[in-house]
């Protein structure tokens, strides 16, 4: 403390060091104070209770879109993920390849902002090839500088090695890590890697506002079809053939069920349970 | 010059030839072909009659001005300010360096012998300007002029110098002779109204510049560093880790110096010299100003792995090193870089601590030198209501968007994609619905059949900017029965109907 009030008194050329010292304290004050929670996506979500109660807050977690037609809905998911897994108003790392690019498209700032992210907190990195894409993640997620999105279209790069790296960065950085691997759709959602977590995306119908005088329905808000494929840690349950229909609402800036009473199903497709009950009430009536 | 690669004997004399007005005349010459009465400029057929044995190539100006430039950029060895002068010469500002060389003798000497080793032949002259050292080089004996030399003498020392001494074309000089003035003490003693008159203004200008009564610019190739640090050594170094330890007891020697002036550094040059002339330099940008050795490092050291893969191998070693900060800016604190401390419309939103701001540009500044700066970028907006126009990405090492300035991103009013394809992909339409929307549409030979839609929204092109503008786009909001939602436009082309396009992708 002595020295400190020593370089106040002396000139303002000290001030970098002042800051620097600074600057020292509170990373070893944030390295303290950091749990290794886990982040609920939404209130009382299904999607939550899969995962176990949510998606872990320094980690890697893989997308994959479902079909070759589900890029988009994937990146977007990605992006909702990240959002909601950095603390609020921390930067935001969008790496991606220079195929990404071409194939779909350019991060687009107005939508962005309409989306919840503020494109004043993105910074976009172009990475030539899918080993420079990753390469750039790892250095981001363990220079502890934000939140990094990453997307990769070529999957031959992407191993146990290099998940298990990224997610070690990802662990030591105390960030989180979204990667979409938009090339692993279909059938090639099967592959190893150490990431905690892996979900498939794919784009799911909004509900229309209604038409009026024969001209076609309006778009609603988006929403997306998720699947479970990973999930590890206590308390995650997720058989992977529910599909968890969710909307993301920017104003509450979580994610909701889409589908907040179940659509009615065929009678010989009900549960036994059900159908005992129907009985039971038919008898007493 | 091809037939620097075949063998040749030493005593066979080499020159280049290129063509002149249709014939093929003498360019260059060697040491060995130069005595032997050929010039440059005569013809081939002469020279051939002359000495039957002369080897010749095709001169290659493109190969002679990249060598130019690499002898320029190796003399930067002696002196930061280097010019060039003409195909073969060069001016070095030596003021206040000669000294770390033993003196200006010592200082020719060595050049002379480096460039020697390199398999050139070359003269030094130096003297107290630019035009004095011009002349001494080419016609003097005794070439090294003292720098405590008075002004005042200079005319007897070149009074015998020819007048080609004065840096004048050949016409000129033919002009003079024939005037029976040969000799620049023929010049000097005469009175200037009648020469101005007869020979023009510039012969008398040659004349003050080389007695040192005006003073030429000499406009030096590379810019001159704001702090400059470097090591010599006797031997080159070879190992890239010994390298790499000098280069960072540079770093920590120029963060001293700069910390000194209260200054940091926005760029920073690392020049390797390479024992037998070849030079590389490697040039890391900041986001924040530099000051401490450890960050300098690291941004050089993305760019020292990659030292081989430029063509330079270590080969006999590098026995000069010289780091430079050519952009400097003062240490202080400066909040618009500090990364995400306000929102895009100046709110303040919840400030990441300062230690992650500086996590943050030190990440970009590692990326930036890893990938090029133009591949890690931030988004500003701009006052364009070109969707494509309307979004600019702008290298992250120049800081944040300015706040306040340009439009707030909330003001976009209709919604909008979150990404844009670069450029608009032509779209099949099969079956138009009354709106003038297509049932159906086949992008990237997928047929998409579109459920719902909003539109149209009719953007018009920045008409006053460019000379041909586009006509009108009707964009629509398209989702299709997968749930997949597009932003199509429809633009009309003369004559041919309206074609559409696929421009972007909503969630």
């Amino acid at each position: 403390m002595k020295n400190i009030m020593m370089i106040i008194a002396d000139k303002p050329e000290h001030i970098p060091l002042l800051r620097a010292a600074i600057a020292r304290i509170e990373a070893a004050g944030a390295a303290r104070g950091s749990d290794m929670g886990r982040v609920a996506l939404g209130r009382d979500l299904a999607l939550d209770r899969a995962l176990g109660g949510g998606l872990p807050r320094h980690g890697l977690c893989e997308i994959v879109p479902a079909g070759l037609g589900d890029n988009a809905a994937a990146s977007a998911f990605g992006l909702v993920l990240a959002l909601l897994l950095g603390v609020p108003g921390a930067v935001l790392f969008w790496v991606y390849e220079d195929f990404a690019a071409s194939e779909a498209g350019l991060p687009y700032g107005p939508g962005l902002w309409q989306m919840g992210l503020d494109p004043a907190r993105l910074v976009l990195v172009a990475a030539p090839r899918a080993l420079a894409a990753l390469n750039a993640l790892e250095e981001v997620v363990r220079a502890r500088a934000g939140v990094a999105l990453g997307e990769i279209f070529q999957k031959r790069g992407y191993d146990l090695a290099a998940s298990r790296r990224l997610k070690l960065a990802a662990e030591t950085g105390r960030h989180a890590c979204v990667l979409v691997l938009a090339a692993a759709g279909g059938t090639e959602q099967d592959f190893a890697s150490a990431a905690a977590t892996r979900l498939e995306v794919a784009s799911a119908t909004s509900a229309p506002l209604e038409p009026v005088h024969g001209r076609l329905a309006i778009p609603g808000p988006a929403r997306f079809s998720v699947r479970v494929l990973k999930a590890r840690g206590e308390g995650a349950r997720a058989p992977p053939e529910v599909r968890h229909i969710v909307a993301f609402d920017p104003s509450l800036g979580c994610l909701v069920d889409a589908f907040s009473v179940a659509p009615p199903a065929h009678s010989q497709d009900r549960p036994r349970g059900a159908a005992d009950a129907g009985g039971r009430y038919a008898q007493s009536a | 010059m091809r037939a620097a690669a075949t063998p040749k004997a030493p005593d066979e004399p080499l020159a280049t030839i290129a063509k002149l007005k249709g014939a093929w005349r003498l360019a260059g010459l060697d040491a060995r072909a130069s005595t032997l009465g050929l010039r440059s400029g005569m013809g081939l057929a002469d020279a051939r009659a002359m000495h039957p044995g002369l080897l010749v190539a095709e001169a290659d100006a493109v190969a002679e001005a990249a060598l130019y430039d690499q002898v320029l950029a190796w003399c930067r060895r002696f002196t930061p300010l280097v010019a060039a002068d003409g195909p073969d010469s060069m001016v070095l500002d030596v003021t206040g360096a000669a000294h770390l060389f033993g003196g200006e003798a010592a200082l020719g000497v060595d050049i002379i012998a480096r460039l020697a080793r390199q398999g050139f032949g070359a003269r030094v002259g130096i003297g107290p300007h630019p035009a004095a050292a011009w002349a001494l080089a080419r016609f003097a004996h005794q070439p090294i002029l003292p720098p405590t030399i008075e002004m005042a003498r200079l005319p007897g020392i070149f009074a015998d110098f020819p007048v080609a001494a004065l840096n004048i074309s050949e016409d000129l000089v033919a002009d003079l002779a024939r005037a029976g003035l040969r000799r620049i003490g023929d010049i000097s003693l005469r009175p200037r109204a009648p020469l101005a008159a007869r020979f023009g203004a510039d012969l008398l200008d040659r004349l003050d510049h080389l007695f040192g009564q005006a003073r030429g610019p000499i406009s030096p190739r590379f810019a001159a560093p704001d702090f400059s640090v470097e090591r010599r050594f006797a031997d080159g170094l070879t190992r890239e880790d010994v390298i790499l330890t000098h280069v960072g007891a540079l770093a920590r020697e120029l963060c001293a110096l700069m910390t000194r002036h209260g200054q940091g550094a926005r760029k920073i040059v690392l020049t390797l010299f390479r024992v037998d002339g070849a030079v590389r330099s490697l040039e890391a940008a900041a986001s924040q100003t530099l000051s401490a050795p450890d960050p300098m490092l690291r941004l050089l050291r993305e760019k020292l792995e990659r030292l081989n893969e430029g063509g330079v191998e270590t080969g006999y070693g590098f026995d000069v090193l010289r780091l430079e900060a050519t952009q400097t800016a003062p240490q202080k604190a400066d909040q618009t870089v500090l990364a995400g401390a306000t929102g895009s419309d100046g709110a303040m939103i919840a400030a990441p601590s300062l230690a992650e701001a500086a996590f943050v540009s030190a990440v970009i500044d590692r990326l930036s030198a890893r990938l090029g700066a133009v591949r890690v970028t931030r988004l500003h907006l701009q006052d364009s209501h070109q969707p494509e126009r309307a979004v600019r990405h702008v290298a992250a090492l120049s800081g944040a968007p300015p706040v306040g300035r340009a439009r707030p991103w909330r003001d976009a009013a209709w919604e909008r994609p979150i990404r844009l394809l670069a450029r608009p992909e032509a779209v099949e339409t099969l079956a138009l619905l009354p709106d003038g929307l297509p049932q159906h549409f086949r992008w990237r030979r997928v047929l998409h059949r579109v459920v719902a839609a909003e539109g149209p929204e009719r953007i018009l092109s920045d008409w006053w900017k460019s000379p041909a503008p586009d006509t009108a786009r009707d964009y629509f909001r398209a989702e299709d029965e997968a749930g997949q939602r597009f932003w199509l436009f429809r633009q009309q082309q003369a004559g041919a109907g309206a074609t559409w396009f696929m421009h972007g992708f909503f969630p």
